[in-house]
């Protein structure tokens, strides 16, 4: 026998069969217990940005049209970011550092802890070494930004040696069919019932 | 034709710029560095897109020599094997003959 005990109208415990539940019945549910009510997907936004770009900016710089706007319906929720960018420092000449940063309006999250004088950032694109192939890169980080004001996340990026980092192409030439790789990169922010 | 950034950086190593979409009309221009033109920046463009057409020659023999490791056992072998590889060396420099020659 399934049901194990049955000792009062709130005492009910064990297991009921699946082929007794009725899927009526679960469509009648018009919520989920106060118990679940966190960590429920509420909202996703996203954004793709199919076009190139490239920096040689030493300084943190947008990486324009990679953003994505959202307004927290509670100030208890959390936003969930996930980044995928593909990129690649043209280090033709031997230079390699490059950083990417997660930035909320003006404010940067997602940040490596200090380290003598090493420049911080979220994450990394890839070097090229011997060939002009991209890496891609995926940030998640999960912000808690206290607001039910809308909100911009986008992506920072800075070369840390002046040379260029390239954001969804391989290689500068548009004609170059056996290296002239484009990709796309994007920005998906999830919010969380917290 | 050669990329924004590239011909930017021909003109000036140093610039910290950013460009947007390969747009000549989306450049931000970082740090101080003095903004060039954009005629400045066309025209080095087409510079390198002349340079680089120039040299097709030479990508073409790159991608029909024999490989170095054929080289290599060519020189060790010798004989008919390494004449077959300057056979093939000489035909392709023929195909592809250099720039203006």
């Amino acid at each position: 026998m399934a049901i194990t005990r049955l000792g009062g109208a709130n005492a009910i415990t064990g297991t009921i069969p699946q082929g007794n539940i009725a899927n009526a019945s679960l469509g009648a549910v018009t919520a989920l217990p106060a118990a679940i009510a966190t960590g429920k997907v509420l909202q996703v936004l996203s954004t793709a940005k199919t076009g190139g770009f490239s920096t040689t900016s030493s300084s943190l710089t947008d990486l324009t049209g990679l953003s994505v706007a959202i307004t927290p319906s509670s100030s208890s929720n959390k936003i969930f970011i996930t980044a995928y960018i593909n990129g690649l420092v043209d280090a033709s000449s031997g230079a390699y550092g490059g950083r990417y940063q997660l930035v909320r309006g003006s404010t940067e999250i997602a940040k490596a802890d200090a380290s003598g004088s090493k420049q911080l950032g979220t994450g990394s694109p890839g070097g090229r070494d011997g060939g002009p192939f991209t890496a891609n890169t995926t940030i998640n980080f999960l912000d808690s930004p206290s607001s039910t004001s809308e909100l911009t996340y986008k992506i920072q990026l800075a070369h840390t040696q002046s040379k260029t980092i390239r954001v969804n192409e391989a290689d500068g030439n548009p004609n170059d069919s056996t290296y002239g790789l484009k990709m796309i990169s994007t920005i998906t922010a999830y919010e969380i019932a917290g | 034709m050669i990329d924004i950034i590239k011909a930017i950086q021909k003109i000036n190593p140093n610039a910290e710029v950013s460009v947007n979409d390969d747009d000549i009309n989306q450049i931000t221009w970082h740090n101080g560095t003095t903004p060039i033109s954009k005629a400045d920046i066309e025209a080095k463009m087409a510079e390198l897109q002349a340079e680089y057409d120039a040299e097709e020659w030479k990508r073409n023999r790159q991608a029909e020599y024999p490989t170095l490791q054929d080289c290599i056992h060519a020189l060790l072998d010798g004989g008919d094997t390494l004449t077959e590889l300057q056979a093939k060396r000489t035909a392709t420099k023929t195909k592809y003959p250099k720039s203006g020659a």
